[in-house]
C-alpha cells in the first residue's frame, strides 16, 4: 500500500489532499475498538474540510473510546484515474484502510451536484452501489446534512439517512451499531428518531406520474435543544493545504428568523438557537490555543442578528487583536449599522464586502420575502466606501416566482445606484453583481413553484446584459444548467436514482466542479432511464399533491409554508412576531417567543 | 532583536507537503507553542521569517532552514516548537545568530541520498558514466513543454553503494528530479525509492 502510494502521489495534484497526519488528526488502534465509522465528504480535502459538521462528528466519535473515525474525501480525477489503475481501494486518511474494512460509511450530502460522487467513491471502495445488493461483510452506509431533508433521488444507494442535527443521534447510532449484524442492525436503526431507512418505505405513483402515497411512518428530524451543552471540537483538525474555510469557526447560532421564502437553510434549521457569549468566549480560546489559527470567524446563517453581536465582537477584539488574530463576519446584512461592525473587525480591507438584496425591485424583494429596503442597501454600501471598500459584490437570483422582464431589468438599475453612490464619494468603484438562477427547495414556501425553463433564463440574462451598461459593474453567472440539475435532483423523488446512476455509469462526477459539469451528458443519462427533468424541476406543483418529501418532517408545518406562498405581502422576522411556523407548538423548539 | 537559525526535517510523514504547505505548518505550530515572533510594521503585519531552499515534493530532508526574528530571547524555542510540530516535523537545532547575520544567504549546494531499486552493477556503471561525460542531458517539463538541460556543471559529486546514490548538486542549477531523470536514460527500469536531503552547504568553501 505505502509502495503505491509513493508510486502514484508523486504524480497527483496537491498529494497531501490524501496523506492525513495534520495537527489534531486522531489514529487509534482499530484492534482496541468496537465501531469503526468512516466519515466521507462527497467532494475534495479542501471543501470537506471546512465542513463544520464533518468536524464535529469527527471529534464526538473519535471522544467515545469504543469508536475510531476517519476522515475520506473524493479523490480527485487524476488521483481516480491512478488508484484504478493500480487496484487501490478508497482509503480513510488516518490508518490508510480500505473504507471496505469499516463498519460504518457516513456520508456528508450537502450539494446535490456531489451525488455521482457518493457512487463513484462507493465504487472506488469496492462496496455494492445499491443497499439491495450489499452482503453482511459491507459497511452500513448512512448519510446525513441537508440533502437528507428529500432523501428519496438517493434512496437505493444509502441503507440510512439520518435527518436532522447530529450530535445526539450520532450516539445512538453507534450503540445500535456495536455487536450487531446487518439485518437486525437496519431494523435497530429503523426505531431511532430521525433515521429513516429507506428500504422499509415503499412509494406508490399516480397515473400522472405524481406520488400517490409513501408508505411508512413520519422521520421527525433531530434537534439539539441546547448549543451551549452540545459537543464541540475544541480540538479541530488543522489541514496542511489551505481549505476553503482556513480558520477558526465558531458558530454563533443556528437557525434563522428571517424568513426568506426561497431559502432552505431559513426554513430546515429552525428553530433559532443562540450559544451563550461565555461559551463562545471558552470556545474561541481553546480553539485558537490548539489550532493556531490567525482568524476567528463568527459563523452562522445570520451573524448580525445574534443577540448582543456588537458586545461579542468587541471582547473578541479586545482579547485577540493583541495576539493578532483577526475576527471576520462571513454574512453581513444590508444595512448601515451591520457594514460600520464589520468595518470595524476588518481591519485591512482585502476581500470586497458582499451583500444580498436577492432581487432587483422592491416587489419582488416582498415575494421573497427579502426585507431589504433600497434604502438600506444604499446606506449600506455608502457605509462600505466611506470605511475604506472599494469593491462590492451584489448577489441576486433571477427566475424567482412572480418575476417580471422589469424586476429583471431593474438588477442593473439598482447596482448602477451602488456604483453612483461611490462616484459621488468621488470613489471608483468595482460592484461585481453575481447572478444565480432561482432553485425552488424541499422544505420552503416555493417548494410547490416550477423553475424557469433554460430558455427563458437564458432570455432574462440577455436583458441584463443589455441593461447593465456602467463600467464600474462587472457581470457574472452561475451557470444555468447548474441549477436546472439541482432544482431536477433537490425535488425528486426515488424514480430518479436511476438517472443518477446511468449519469454517474457514463462518467459524469464533479458535477458541482464547472470543468466536469455535462450537461448533455446528464439529460442523456436521464433520458435513458426514462426521466423528464421538465417535470420535476419546471412543473408548477398544486398544493394538494403529495411531495416525494412529505414524509420527512423538518419540523416547519406544511400549512404554514403555502401560507407563505400564497401571502399577499411580507411577513416580519419571527423575532418581532411569531410567524406560527410549527415550531412553537412543539417540544425542542422555539423559545423565541416564550414570555 | 535575537535572530535564531532553526534547522528542521521533514520526514516521511509529511514528504509530500510542498514547501509553501511546510512553512504554513511551521507557522501554525509557531503560533501554538507561542513564540515570540517579531512581525513586521504596516496594515498587514506578517511575521518575520525567512526560509531556505525548498526541497522537491516527496523528498524527506534532515536540513530545512528557518531564520526567525524574536522579541525577546528564547532559550527553550527547540523544546517548545516540537511539542506543536506535526508528526514528521522536528526542529533538529537551533542557533542564535549574531547580529545582521544572513545564515541562509550562499547556500548553493545540497547533498541528497537517493535510494533507488536497481541493479547495484548497472547503476554504478551509469553513475561514472555520468562523472565522465562532458555534458549530461536531463528532461524537464515546464508548462507542458519538453525542454532538455545539460546538468553537468551542476553535479558536485556522486558515489555509489549498493543501490543507493549519494549525489550533491548545486541548487539553482538541477535538483534530485533532473539527476535521475538522467540516470533513467542510462538504467532501463529505474526505480526511485527514496529522495532525501542530507544537508545543503555553501559550495564555495565546502563548509556549512
Amino acid at each position: 500500500m505505502l509502495q503505491i502510494l509513493d508510486t502514484i502521489l508523486p504524480r497527483v495534484t496537491k498529494p497531501a489532499r490524501y496523506t492525513g497526519g495534520e495537527w489534531n488528526s486522531v489514529s487509534k488502534d482499530h484492534g482496541s475498538v468496537g465501531v469503526k465509522f468512516a466519515l466521507a465528504f462527497p467532494d475534495t480535502y479542501e471543501i470537506g474540510m471546512s465542513n463544520l459538521g464533518l468536524r464535529i462528528l469527527y471529534h464526538i466519535l473519535n471522544k467515545r473510546e469504543d469508536t475510531v473515525a476517519e476522515r475520506v474525501f473524493a479523490p480527485w480525477v487524476d488521483m481516480e484515474a491512478e488508484m484504478r489503475q493500480h487496484g487501490l481501494s478508497l482509503f480513510a486518511l488516518e490508518s490508510r484502510r480500505p473504507v471496505r474494512e469499516f463498519d460504518i460509511l457516513g456520508f456528508s450530502l450537502g450539494y446535490e451536484l456531489s451525488y455521482t460522487n457518493v457512487l463513484n467513491m462507493l465504487d472506488l471502495a469496492g462496496i455494492p452501489l445499491r443497499s439491495a445488493e450489499r452482503s453482511k461483510s459491507d459497511p452500513l452506509v448512512i448519510a446525513g446534512g441537508c440533502c437528507a431533508l428529500n432523501p428519496e433521488p438517493m434512496t437505493p444507494f444509502i441503507d440510512a439517512f439520518v435527518v436532522g442535527e447530529g450530535e445526539e443521534v450520532i450516539h445512538e447510532i453507534v450503540d445500535a451499531v456495536k455487536g450487531s449484524d446487518r439485518t437486525t442492525r437496519l431494523a435497530a436503526l429503523a426505531k431511532i428518531p430521525g433515521v429513516y431507512v429507506p428500504s422499509l418505505y415503499s412509494v406508490e405513483y399516480n397515473p400522472d406520474g405524481a406520488v400517490r402515497e409513501v408508505l411508512g411512518p413520519k422521520v421527525q428530524k433531530r434537534v439539539v435543544a441546547d448549543l451551549d451543552a452540545a459537543e464541540y471540537p475544541d480540538r479541530p483538525v488543522v489541514p496542511f493545504i489551505e481549505t476553503v474555510h482556513d480558520r477558526a469557526t465558531l458558530e454563533v447560532m443556528r437557525g434563522c428568523t428571517r424568513g426568506c421564502r426561497f431559502c432552505q437553510a431559513g426554513m430546515i434549521y429552525r428553530p433559532l438557537r443562540e450559544r451563550s457569549a461565555d461559551a463562545l468566549m471558552r470556545m474561541a480560546e481553546t480553539i485558537c490555543a490548539s489550532t493556531g489559527y490567525e482568524e476567528i470567524s463568527l459563523m452562522s446563517l445570520s451573524t448580525a442578528d445574534y443577540r448582543g453581536i456588537e458586545d461579542l465582537v468587541h471582547s473578541l477584539i479586545a482579547k485577540y487583536e493583541p495576539e493578532k488574530i483577526g475576527i471576520s463576519l462571513p454574512s453581513i446584512r444590508a444595512d448601515a449599522p451591520c457594514v460600520e461592525l464589520a468595518g470595524e473587525i476588518q481591519k485591512v480591507r482585502k476581500s470586497g464586502l458582499t451583500l444580498a438584496p436577492e432581487a432587483g425591485t422592491q416587489r419582488l424583494r416582498d415575494v421573497i420575502n427579502k426585507n431589504v429596503t433600497e434604502e438600506d442597501l444604499l446606506s449600506a454600501v455608502e457605509a462600505a466606501f466611506r470605511l475604506g471598500w472599494r469593491r462590492v459584490k451584489l448577489y441576486f437570483m433571477i427566475g424567482l416566482p412572480t418575476e417580471t422582464d422589469e424586476d429583471v431589468a431593474a438588477i442593473a438599475d439598482l447596482s448602477t445606484k451602488v456604483a453612483q453612490v461611490a462616484r459621488q464619494m468621488r470613489i471608483r468603484p468595482t460592484v461585481g453583481v453575481s447572478v444565480s438562477t432561482f432553485v425552488p427547495k424541499p422544505h420552503t414556501p416555493f417548494q410547490w413553484r416550477a423553475q424557469d425553463s433554460l430558455a427563458e433564463i437564458e432570455r432574462k440574462q440577455e436583458i441584463l446584459r443589455r441593461t447593465v451598461r456602467s463600467r464600474d459593474i462587472s457581470l457574472s453567472w452561475h451557470d444555468a444548467r447548474t441549477s436546472r440539475l439541482e432544482a431536477v435532483l433537490s425535488r425528486g423523488d426515488r424514480r430518479l436514482a436511476e438517472g443518477i446512476f446511468t449519469a454517474w455509469k457514463s462518467g459524469c462526477r464533479f458535477d458541482a466542479w464547472d470543468e466536469h459539469f455535462d450537461y448533455n451528458k446528464w439529460m442523456d443519462s436521464l433520458a435513458e432511464a426514462g426521466l423528464d427533468p421538465a417535470f420535476y424541476a419546471n412543473r408548477e406543483r398544486p398544493y394538494d399533491e403529495v411531495l416525494p418529501w412529505d414524509h420527512i418532517d423538518c419540523g416547519v408545518d406544511k400549512r404554514y409554508l403555502e401560507r407563505e406562498d400564497r401571502a399577499e405581502g411580507t411577513t416580519p422576522d419571527c423575532r418581532v412576531q411569531c410567524a406560527g411556523c410549527g415550531l412553537e407548538v412543539r417540544g425542542a423548539a422555539c423559545t423565541l417567543n416564550t414570555p | 532583536m535575537p535572530r535564531v537559525l532553526l534547522t528542521l526535517r521533514k520526514g516521511e510523514e509529511v514528504k509530500y507537503l510542498s514547501h509553501r504547505d511546510f512553512v504554513r505548518a511551521f507557522e501554525f505550530a509557531q503560533r501554538r507553542a507561542r513564540i515570540p515572533v517579531a512581525y513586521s510594521e504596516g496594515f498587514n503585519p506578517r511575521p518575520r521569517m525567512s526560509f531556505g531552499q525548498a526541497t522537491s515534493l516527496g523528498a524527506t530532508s534532515d536540513d530545512e532552514r528557518i531564520v526567525v526574528d524574536l522579541t525577546r530571547p528564547e532559550p527553550k524555542i527547540a523544546e517548545k516548537l516540537n511539542r506543536e510540530l506535526p508528526p514528521g516535523m522536528k526542529v533538529l537545532s537551533s542557533e542564535v545568530m549574531p547580529d545582521g547575520a544572513k545564515p541562509l544567504a550562499g547556500l548553493t549546494a545540497s547533498e541528497f541520498r537517493i535510494k533507488f531499486c536497481a541493479d547495484p552493477v548497472a547503476l554504478k556503471q551509469a553513475v561514472s558514466e555520468l562523472l565522465a561525460a562532458k555534458e549530461v542531458r536531463a528532461a524537464r517539463i515546464r508548462d507542458g513543454r519538453k525542454k532538455e538541460i545539460d546538468i553537468r556543471p551542476h553535479i558536485l559529486s556522486a558515489e555509489v553503494s549498493d543501490s543507493e546514490v549519494t549525489v550533491s548538486l548545486s541548487s539553482e542549477g538541477a535538483g534530485p528530479r533532473d539527476f535521475v531523470s538522467a540516470l533513467a536514460e542510462k538504467v532501463s527500469g529505474l526505480i526511485v525509492e527514496k529522495v532525501h536531503r542530507v544537508r545543503q552547504y555553501r559550495n564555495l568553501d565546502n563548509s556549512r
